[in-house]
């Protein structure tokens, strides 16, 4: 390898590591706005909270980021963190143009040394441990946002958890359940006559009696849908079938 | 195998050749390791070397085993004051064959590739001049005759400190001509006692050396050492101190550009021996006193203040 090459994967090197270092920086921050959107609700305008704003916002994020940290590449970097590579770096590179059994024998020792050093040597290694350990947290925590309702908005907030209205108050009072015993339900049995009853069934599905209580009798059918015109039990409902559903 | 897997070999291979000329040299030479070093250093690097230390302490010794380690030609002058300089270059001899009569040239014992000058400084400034062509540019002119030296050739000359009675300090033209500058020091107890051991149970001590090195494989190092690769930065570094030699008060005058370049040639080689294949800065630091401390003078109030060369170059290593 020709020292020019090596000179130029150090370079690369550099910039690999740089860049490993931006995309991190632009995953956690990424992580972190996706995060805070959903949790803090933060007050931003409609179309910042698409999250493909937000990536592109981070893609953004992760140039300027990559540039900066680029911007100030020199051998001796590698000279600082490889004492090993001391004098022969720039040895080597004040001899590019030599073509000698010495200077190739440089080059090969540089090569050698460069395969152990490499990108290795200049990577902050508590840092980039830091931060993967830092976006495996955000990324959980973005896991677990998952499983709660993302369809939540501030509108169903306030309709679970706000007072109840002064209508809805009333009717709750006036609802008042009473426990009657089979025989009010159903009547003496002493003056049942089997003879004069005439039973029919069907064993086809009623289509309101399926969505409501497929097993009920006609008479709990009755009570339901008297339930039912209440507004209350409407949302009762609805939360029920959501749980349900879940 | 591939090209780049060759490349390294190769190195490898270098290295482990001068790992192997240090350990021959230490079948004779005990301790000394830096002196070792920074002579393979200048050897090398293909310069010249000047040592200096009090006798015995075994500079002879020391080029002696190097050539024989690393397959040179050796040859030894002892510098006196009644030395010619035509007795280190050689000279035109009437030579009668039969009917003919001619000149002709008999080399010199400078006609060999590991030239030891034993007490330079015992020698006449024009004695010690007739080496300064040989030194530089590996050739010595007889008459009105050039004759080429063989390659590699280097001159390892030695002083006795200037103090020492009946010594000549060599020009500073000649000094600067010499790569490095090495004081040997005095052993230390455990390495005298080593050395006396060695030295004292044989009726002639004669190690059992091995030629590491050929003649092509030492060229092909010192190739080797010119190509290492060294960085702006270090090389600037090193230009810099010596140009800082130039500009400190306590010192009369500063290192030439020669220094300049020795200093980074040295710094190659070091790192060679280090088997590293790029010039480091310790590289430049290790060498800059051997490199230097020849090439300036103290001043007259510097050496009044009792300072010597090697603090004043100490203070230019930052």
């Amino acid at each position: 390898m020709r020292i020019e090459q090596l000179i130029k994967t150090l370079k690369r090197e550099f910039y690999k590591v740089n860049f490993l270092q931006s995309t991190l920086d632009s995953v956690i921050l990424f992580l972190i706005l996706n995060t805070l959107q959903i949790f803090v609700q933060l007050p931003l305008p409609t179309a910042l909270a698409d999250y493909k704003v937000i990536a592109a916002f981070s893609g953004i994020f992760l140039l300027l980021n990559f540039f900066y940290r680029s911007r100030n590449y020199n051998i001796e970097i590698y000279e600082n963190e490889n004492p090993e590579l001391n004098e022969l770096l720039r040895t080597a590179k004040d001899n590019v143009d030599k073509n000698n059994t010495a200077s190739r024998a440089l080059f090969n020792e540089i090569k050698e040394i460069s395969r152990n050093v490499s990108s290795e040597s200049i990577i902050p290694n508590n840092q980039i441990l830091g931060k993967t350990l830092l976006i495996g947290v955000l990324s959980i925590g973005v896991v677990m946002t998952g499983t709660i309702d993302t369809e939540l908005n501030s509108e169903t907030l306030e309709t679970l958890w706000d007072e109840p209205d002064e209508e809805t108050t009333e009717n709750t009072s006036e609802f008042d359940y009473e426990l009657l015993d089979g025989e009010e339900i159903l009547g003496d049995h002493n003056e049942l006559n089997p003879e004069d009853m005439d039973i029919n069934y069907d064993t086809s599905p009623q289509e309101d009696t399926a969505q409501t209580a497929p097993f009920a009798s006609q008479q709990e059918v009755d009570s339901l849908q008297q339930f039912e015109e209440d507004p209350s039990f409407e949302l009762s409902k609805e939360y029920l079938q959501r749980i349900r559903e879940d | 195998m591939n090209i780049k897997g060759r490349d390294s070999d190769k190195y490898k291979k270098a290295n482990k050749k001068i790992a192997e000329i240090k350990e021959e040299i230490s079948k004779v030479i005990v301790g000394q390791e830096k002196i070792v070093e920074q002579t393979l250093i200048a050897i090398l690097s293909d310069g010249n070397l000047l040592l200096e230390s009090n006798p015995g302490l075994g500079k002879t010794k020391l080029t002696e085993t190097i050539s024989k380690v690393i397959g040179l030609e050796f040859s030894r002058i002892q510098n006196t004051p009644d030395l010619m300089p035509s007795d280190i270059t050689g000279t035109h001899i009437i030579n009668e064959s039969g009917d003919k009569t001619e000149f002709e040239f008999q080399e010199g014992p400078i006609f060999a590739n590991m030239v030891l000058a034993d007490e330079i400084n015992r020698a006449t400034p024009k004695t010690q001049s007739a080496l300064l062509e040989a030194m530089q540019e590996k050739q010595v002119t007889v008459g009105n005759r050039t004759y080429s030296l063989d390659n590699p050739f280097f001159l390892i000359a030695t002083q006795n400190p200037l103090e020492h009675e009946g010594t000549y300090p060599l020009p500073e033209a000649q000094r600067d001509r010499f790569m490095m500058k090495l004081e040997l020091d005095y052993p230390e107890e455990q390495e005298e006692q080593e050395i006396v051991e060695r030295f004292t149970t044989e009726l002639e001590f004669a190690a059992d050396l091995k030629q590491v090195v050929s003649k092509p494989s030492l060229i092909k190092l010192q190739e080797f050492t010119r190509q290492m690769p060294v960085a702006n930065d270090i090389r600037n570094y090193a230009v810099s101190i010596v140009k800082e030699t130039r500009s400190i008060e306590e010192l009369k005058y500063g290192a030439s550009p020669r220094a300049s370049i020795n200093l980074v040639i040295a710094g190659k080689a070091r790192a060679l021996m280090e088997g590293r294949n790029h010039v480091s800065k310790n590289d430049i630091d290790e060498m800059v006193k051997p490199i230097l401390r020849h090439r300036i003078a103290l001043s007259f109030e510097a050496e009044k203040k009792g300072k010597n060369k090697d603090e004043i170059i100490e203070g230019l290593i930052h």
